[in-house]
């Protein structure tokens, strides 16, 4: 092949990402009679997402699946925005604000920053709130549970707001901290809990569905100007179609989770999403630059 | 291609045969390879340097090692083993059995054989320097049980190994039991023939003041209960443990037995620095090889290979036990793993091995690779805390691998001593 | 004191500098570590850099303890074909190994300068500090590091010399 070009992201093989990326694959080695050939590098192999993204931009590797959290907020930090908890009302919210204005304007910040070409805004997974002790209703079950949250500083705030003590931890060592009793639970997707075994140890899964965490398609812009125009015009249409496998393969895998889930014993219930989020409130009254709470606006009243 | 990954991995060892210090000669290899990727791959180099150290966890290095120094100065060691000595004092080498079993003891909990390393040595080798044990066996002896250790639960490598192989952890966490026991004893019968062969000198306990000795040690039999009593009860995880243990380490030693003042512990936390710095850069620079060596597929490559060659369940594990002997030698064995085990475990199920058998045999190969060089973590903390030169903690250590690997030989052989406790506790 | 320290073989007392240093690193360290166990149990101010600052803390003792390592020509090396060698040869190796090692810092640091650059835009999550900061250590202690080598080489070479 004339070009080889090396993907990375931060799930496992059976992680959407995955299937996004394999259908990048398939498309752009399909399309490009053999000229272009493409290797996935999955599970953080390369190193994590925000090390990888200057991989992206050195042209060293020519495509990442990179969260808004850890992977873009080091470099573009009005995107912190997307990460403030209770935002989005649904799914559908979610893709109408990424496919919108607001997307659009975020991609073209990470363009610039890392100098890349954004093929599309995939999606990370709905994150929710889980723990051993008790189901979370309201906002005051909260109360005492220790937790480990994502490193956002919102996010955070929002938890201790709610009376969580949240408490910082690597990822790595949450298994080992949820047997020992050390946390009473996290919050991530039912991709995680599944994945990372964390089922192993805690019990009720609260669906306060916090946060839709975001990821953008990254393609090096070092690569892509080095590619004939017919395959740069390929890559695009492969990176659109990559989203698109992902969201539907994302959207199957957290019915499927759940219900994977529910079998290993874990209770599953739903949480009175109105309370929580007045319950946040003053940490969206403290946002901080005046981009952000642009930003917040904009996407509450779409 | 093939051709760069050889140059880099014979420039590495012709560094290391000539006397470069490790760290530079993984450097060295990395730069090779690196350089060749077609683009500005300066910056990597200090990338992966830094990205192999930002682990949380790896702050249990330079923690414990610090806790043990204040204890060696403070007398909290001296006392912690004169109480063992109490029991053991009679056995031949009864100070490398009491480093074994604390290691065993700590290592149920702290999930990290360096980790374990650390913590023991610091506090076992200035003893065994007391009572004139050679260095380079006490730094030998402290590394073996660190490489042994992380079969027990809850290490952290079961876990890793548990989720990428898409076993149940709690599978893992009891299939590991009786495989570190195993261990263990032979270790155990190892340091007895060994110390009575070159007549290490017997530590003298005097028995008619057990009771004088015990009450003495009470402040000092604190630390244990502390951390492992904390860990367990979830007050703590194993790296703030390590914080804890210093705290009242520096506690006791400073208020108690008043034998550290607060001068004397800036030296302490110099020689704490020092020794960990030595060990760090060398996990940093193996970050950065290994980086490259995974930018390359050789992980995968390597898996094609086994699954090629291996024509029977016997060649199958021999192939996988020389794969894992040689990747151990040139990259760190956990990062490799991620990307092997997925393929290798469905391989071994067609070979009629049981996943839980397999992992387990694969992390015990990983134990001999904390213990051999050029990438030897469990080796390089003994041998740094012992002051010992590393090629003789090498030639005291040769005896502990080939027991390790012999035993390995036999797990795989019986695998009712990895399956009969998972099996029972109705977890597989 | 009655009881001799652990390191008591080649026992030298380390420098003020190597003392402040090797102090306040490993100090902010436990620091941060044992403020996110109290907090957890009676501070619950939800203190939430820890963990972060004493990741990045543990970059300045990776740092600090390296250039301390190569003070007392301490990291770890086998050097078996050397030691077979006779004298002479011997210490034209030692040279060698000495420069080529220099060099190798060399790019280290232009590497972690270079990197430091790169990344000084961008900032970690809890702190909102650049990286830049935390990561000169790395260019810092390559240069020192090299430094030492190249000192110790000269010093060894006048100390040869003299015993002639
Ligand atoms: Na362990
Ligand atoms: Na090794």
């Amino acid at each position: 092949a004339d070009f080889n070009l090396k993907v990375a992201h931060n799930g496992n093989e059976e992680h959407p990402f995955q299937d996004g990326f394999a259908t990048f694959k398939r498309l752009l080695e399909e399309g490009s009679g053999g000229r272009i050939q493409v290797t996935i590098y999955a599970q953080e192999q390369l190193g994590p997402e925000d090390k990888v993204n200057n991989m992206v931009r050195d042209g060293l590797v020519a495509a990442n699946a990179t969260s808004t959290g850890a992977g873009l907020s080091p470099y573009v930090p009005d995107i912190d925005a997307l990460n403030y908890p209770f935002l989005f009302k649904s799914m559908e919210h979610f893709y109408e604000v990424m496919d919108g204005p607001v997307g659009q304007k975020l991609a073209k910040e990470v363009e610039e920053k890392l100098n890349v070409v954004v093929l599309g805004w995939g999606f990370s997974g709905t994150r929710s709130l889980w723990n051993s002790k008790h189901p979370v209703v309201e906002p005051s079950d909260v109360g005492g549970l220790k937790i480990r949250t994502m490193n956002s500083p919102a996010l955070i705030n929002s938890f201790a707001a709610v009376g969580a003590q949240v408490t910082p931890l690597a990822f790595g060592e949450v298994y080992n901290a949820l047997q020992q009793g050390v946390i009473d639970g996290a919050e991530t997707d039912n991709v995680d809990l599944v994945v990372e075994r964390f089922y192993e140890a805690t019990k009720y899964v609260s669906m306060t569905n916090h946060l839709y965490l975001g990821a953008a398609y990254v393609f090096s812009r070092k690569v892509y100007d080095k590619l004939p125009e017919d395959l740069q015009q390929l890559v695009i249409e492969a990176g659109k179609e990559a989203v698109a496998a992902e969201r539907a393969a994302m959207d199957q895998k957290t019915v499927e989770a759940r219900s994977f889930l529910e079998s290993k014993g874990l209770v599953f219930n739903e949480v009175n999403h109105e309370a929580f989020e007045a319950a946040v409130k003053s940490v969206y009254d403290n946002a901080q630059p005046d981009t952000v709470r642009g930003l917040l606006g904009e996407i509450r009243s779409q | 291609m093939m051709d760069l990954k050889l140059l880099s991995c014979l420039g590495m060892m012709v560094c290391i045969l000539f006397g470069v210090d490790i760290y530079i000669a993984l450097g060295v290899a990395a730069v090779i390879g690196l350089s060749a990727l077609g683009v500005d791959g300066v910056t990597l180099l200090a990338e992966k340097f830094i990205q192999g150290l930002d682990h949380f966890p790896l702050l249990a290095i330079p923690l414990f090692i610090l806790a043990g120094h204040l204890m060696a100065s403070g007398g909290i060691a001296r006392r912690l083993v004169n109480v063992l000595m109490l029991a053991l004092g009679r056995v031949p080498g009864g100070l490398g059995h009491v480093t074994m079993l604390s290691t065993f003891a700590l290592s149920g909990v702290s999930g990290s054989a360096s980790a374990d390393t650390a913590a023991i040595g610091a506090v076992t080798i200035p003893e065994m320097r007391r009572h004139k044990y050679p260095m380079p066996f006490a730094a030998a002896v402290t590394a073996s049980a660190g490489a042994t250790g992380h079969l027990l639960p809850p290490s952290i490598d079961l876990i890793i190994v548990g989720v990428v192989s898409n076993v149940s952890v709690a599978a893992m966490f009891l299939a590991g039991v009786f495989p570190a026991i195993f261990n263990l004893a032979t270790m155990l019968v190892l340091t007895t023939i060994m110390a009575m062969l070159y007549r290490f000198p017997k530590v003298d306990i005097d028995r008619s003041v057990w009771l004088g000795t015990l009450i003495d040690g009470l402040p000092a039999l604190g630390m244990p209960v502390i951390i492992l009593g904390g860990i367990r009860a979830g007050l703590f995880t194993p790296t703030e443990a390590a914080g804890v243990a210093v705290l009242y380490s520096a506690m006791v030693g400073l208020f108690i037995y008043r034998e550290i003042d607060f001068g004397k512990i800036p030296t302490l936390m110099v020689d704490a620095c020092r020794s960990t710095g030595a060990v760090l850069f060398v996990i940093a620079m193996a970050s950065a090889m290994s980086f490259y060596f995974t930018f390359e597929q050789v992980p995968a490559d390597i898996a094609h290979f086994i699954k090629e060659h291996a024509t029977s369940t016997v060649s199958f594990l021999l192939w996988v036990n020389v794969v894992f002997l040689l990747v151990g030698m040139v990259m760190d064995a956990l990062p490799a793993l991620i990307v092997l085990m997925p393929i290798l475990v469905p391989l071994a199920e067609s070979y009629g091995l049981h996943p839980l058998h397999f992992c387990i045999i694969v992390l015990a190969n990983v134990g001999l690779s904390f213990i051999h060089p050029p990438v030897g973590l469990c080796l390089y903390i003994a041998s740094a805390i012992s002051k010992a030169p590393l090629g003789k903690v090498m030639l005291w250590i040769t005896p502990f691998v080939l027991v390790l690997a012999l035993n390995i030989v036999l797990l795989a052989l019986f695998p009712e001593v990895t399956l009969w406790l998972p099996r029972i506790a109705g977890k597989m | 004191m009655s009881h001799p320290t652990p390191d008591l073989d080649e026992y030298r007392e380390p420098g003020p500098v190597a003392k402040i240093a090797a102090t306040l690193t490993m100090s902010v360290v436990i620091g941060c570590v044992l403020l996110q166990v109290f907090d957890r149990y009676a501070l619950h101010m939800s203190v939430s850099w820890t963990e972060e600052l004493a990741r990045l803390g543990m970059l300045w003792i990776a740092g600090v303890g390296g250039i301390l390592a190569a003070a007392r020509h301490s990291h770890f090396r086998v050097g078996i074909l050397v030691e077979l060698l006779p004298r002479k040869p011997q210490r034209v190796v030692d040279i060698i190994v000495a420069g080529l090692s220099g060099v190798f810092l060399l790019y280290v640091a232009y590497s972690g300068y270079r990197y430091c650059v790169n990344i000084a835009d961008s900032t970690s999550p809890m702190l909102g500090i650049s990286y830049a900061i935390p990561y000169s250590i790395i260019p810092i202690s390559a240069v020192l590091i090299g430094v030492l080598g190249f000192w110790q080489a000269v010093i060894n070479h006048a100390q040869q010399e003299a015993s002639k």
